[in-house]
């Protein structure tokens, strides 16, 4: 892709697809058919090419206006893997500087550990190239730093692999909070529980560090690098704030295989107006799953399976007369019903659900590929998604940091973007 | 007069708790449990909960015996005895129709085989799955009841969705709770007032008011001869003792012709029922123990 000519084509309206524009970044889309077009086409190049890439992969196979070029990944199994997945079409290599090389490039795609995130995005970045970075960011605030800066300074776009802000039930349930149907906010709680050892099989004892880099302090923040941050993101995102401190406890209490990093976590974050995060998370029990609890004086959302519960719903007119009637002794016929009264339209009050999926449109996974492309192609340069990325990953570093050094950790304003 | 006052929703509609003359806070407490144990039903009976022991029946209790637990076996057997006592007019397999499922078979709940003792069921028919919304709220009710008693509020009215009502005891200001139908041309008039002292009423049909009184359509009962939904443009309601009777009786009686009503209403004791139906325009209402109609 190199031609902007007839990019104005590509600008689909948001609001067509129904989702809702609470955020700027969402508002280029297009599924418009001359994507096809080969100075439409976005060139990437993706690096690290496991689960996650695997996954990630097989989405942007499915869209239009964006070609996989290159795969790169230094564990031959995934490196074979990913030349059969995209059936030698794209070219494959074990180095990725030798990758960021490939003139052809428009962006990469990175889905490496943790530890690898920030060496490989910046020097994309240097070269000249648009980056997706999985979440977290990094392991460190330096790291992170490093990365915007690098983004800032080529004029590139640094997109963070948060897909939750590119879920339409978030965004429904984002406007509710604006709309106020909460009420005032006071409390978030979140957690994130699996009940397995989080390794993944390892062929030979020397890959154990390769393959379940997770577990080790070297490569990982462990649950709140990879489980936390997104909640985390959610959490700013609902407060419109990222918080100021930070408390909490870590251990490793179950699963005492020689892992380094916590299976079990629980914190409290602090946010500007005294708004609080609960979070905790643990792998020896799955009972209560996942869940995002928005607490406000009216209302409550969970978030994950998109349910909104009132505070006080309105009662029949034949109740609020009887209630009436009792207060001034009055000995009345209550009016009631026909068949069993139901909410009036489903964005009213409903008890349960107040999010249907809307047909036709991709997974949040794909949808945030959709948005990257046309930024791209728009070379449009978008804090938004970044800040969101930052804000998240610098959350789950200070969270750590506050369960290691065992005390309270006040985030500076310079680590908020 | 202090009077206690909560709502929350549940099963698709809401509940209303009205407790007079007591402390706010214990009243708080209670309507807590009262919530707690009628989402744990809800989530037990949910037909969409995909967890839900009538969703576990569903999948894999089709030509296999699967044992469930006791509350849930014994709903089953309520339904079935009911199922018996209304002619098949009450049928949890035909009800499951209602969700848009293949048609093919004709199967009700005879091709259900339920052990008590052994706390078994197995559903002898290919496609066939229960339905237990014709008796949840109902149950629910029961449930909430007895919360009540045990914590020794003798007075209280329990509105669910506007259809269920249990009243316990009686309104402070007289000797039992009066609740009315509305006329559904006249929203400020009633069509009939029912006294309530330790008593249930259920009412079943096809519509109800929205909160500004406006009149919506509500068609949700299968006929268990047509495989149909049915729309009769009328209610029945039905005032006993238990609630859980009182649901499964609107439900079935719903389905049936006016004689067929007037047997079972006089086979059964204790049980009052009323239709209130537009023909041509007049509202109709039958009262089946005093065999009559009045016209408005
Ligand atoms: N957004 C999400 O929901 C989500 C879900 C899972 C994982 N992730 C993120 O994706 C990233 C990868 O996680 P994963 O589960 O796929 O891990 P993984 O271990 O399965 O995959 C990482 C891959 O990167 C390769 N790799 C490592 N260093 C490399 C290098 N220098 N150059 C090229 N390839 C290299 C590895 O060989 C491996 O194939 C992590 O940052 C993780 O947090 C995000």
């Amino acid at each position: 892709m190199s031609n902007p000519i007839s990019r104005r084509k590509f600008i689909g309206n948001i609001s067509a697809l129904g989702l809702a524009s609470t955020l700027p970044f969402m508002s280029t889309f297009s599924f418009a058919s001359d994507l096809s077009s080969p100075s439409n086409i976005v060139n990437v190049g993706i690096i690290g090419v496991g689960s996650r890439g695997k996954v990630l992969l097989l989405n942007i196979q499915k869209i239009q206006g964006i070609k996989i070029i290159a795969v790169c990944d230094n564990y031959d199994t995934n490196y074979k893997r990913a030349i059969s997945l995209t059936r030698n079409t794209a070219k494959a290599y074990t180095d990725h500087r030798k990758l960021l090389e490939n003139k052809d490039l428009d962006a990469v795609i990175i889905a490496t550990p943790l530890h690898e995130h920030a060496h490989i995005t910046i020097d994309a970045l240097n070269s000249g190239l648009h980056v997706f970075c999985e979440k977290s960011m990094a392991k460190t605030a330096e790291d992170c730093n490093a990365m915007v800066s690098a983004a800032l300074r080529n004029n590139k776009i640094l997109q963070i692999g948060h897909q939750r802000l590119f879920d339409p039930m978030y965004h429904k349930a984002i406007e509710m909070i604006q709309n106020k149907q909460l009420g005032s906010l006071t409390q978030i709680r979140a957690f994130w529980h699996r009940n397995r050892d989080w390794r993944k099989p390892v062929p030979s004892p020397e890959l154990e560090r390769k393959i379940n880099w997770r577990l080790y302090e070297e490569y990982s923040l462990g649950l709140m690098t990879e489980l936390a941050s997104h909640h985390l993101q959610v959490a700013n995102w609902v407060y419109g704030a990222a918080p100021i401190s930070v408390a909490g406890f870590g251990s490793i209490n179950y699963w005492k295989d020689g892992r380094e990093l916590f299976d079990n976590v629980n914190l409290v974050y602090k946010y500007p107006n005294g708004n609080h995060l609960v979070y905790d998370s643990l792998i020896s029990n799955k009972h209560y799953g996942m869940e995002v609890q928005v607490m406000g004086d009216k209302g409550t959302l969970e978030m994950e399976k998109g349910n909104y519960f009132l505070e006080h719903p309105p009662a029949a007119p034949g109740i609020l007369q009887l209630v009436n009637d009792i207060e001034k002794g009055i000995f009345e016929t209550v009016p009631i019903g026909g068949a069993s009264w139901v909410p009036e339209t489903a964005n009213k009050v409903k008890p349960t659900k107040y999010h249907q999926t809307q047909k036709g449109l991709p997974e949040p996974t794909e949808l945030q590929f959709h948005s990257f492309a046309n930024h791209i192609r728009e070379n449009k340069i978008d804090e938004e998604n970044l800040k969101h990325g930052y804000n998240s990953s610098i959350c789950a570093i200070m969270g750590h940091k506050a369960m290691l050094e065992n005390k309270v950790i006040e985030i500076p304003d310079n680590l908020r973007m | 007069m202090d009077v206690f006052c909560d709502t929350f929703y549940a099963m698709g509609t809401r509940l209303s708790l009205v407790i007079p003359q007591i402390n706010k806070l214990y009243c708080e407490n209670v309507s807590q449990e009262i919530k707690a144990e009628i989402l744990r039903i809800e989530n037990k009976l949910s037909f969409f909960n995909p967890n839900s022991d009538v969703s576990l029946i569903n999948r894999d209790a089709v030509h296999h015996e699967l044992k469930i637990d006791k509350e849930t076996c014994s709903l089953i057997a309520k339904s079935l005895e009911h199922h018996q006592l209304t002619g098949g007019a009450f049928d949890i397999c035909k009800a499951a129709l209602k969700h848009g499922l293949p048609n093919s078979s004709n199967n009700g709940c005879e091709s259900i085989v339920l052990d008590t003792k052994a706390s078994t069921i197995c559903l002898k028919s290919d496609h066939l799955k229960i339905d237990l919304g014709g008796i949840g709220k109902g149950y629910a009710l029961e449930r909430a009841k007895k919360i009540l008693l045990q914590a020794n509020v003798d007075n209280a009215l329990v509105s669910f969705g506007e259809s269920s009502i249990l009243a316990l005891g009686n309104q402070p200001g007289g000797n039992c709770w009066k609740v009315g139908l509305r006329s559904k041309k006249n929203t400020e008039k009633f069509v009939h007032k029912f006294n309530l002292y330790n008593s249930s009423i259920s009412i079943s049909g096809d519509w109800h008011f929205h909160d500004n009184l406006g009149v919506a359509s509500n068609t949700h009962i299968v006929d268990p001869l047509s495989n149909k939904l049915l729309s009769k443009n009328k209610l029945i309601a039905v005032h006993c003792e238990s609630p859980l009777e009182a649901e499964i009786l609107s439900t079935a009686l719903y389905t049936k012709s006016d004689e067929e009503i007037t047997s079972i209403v006089q086979q059964l004791k204790g049980i009052k029922c009323i239709s209130h139906s537009l023909q041509k325009e007049r509202e109709v209402l039958t009262d089946y123990q005093a065999v009559n109609k009045v016209q408005f």
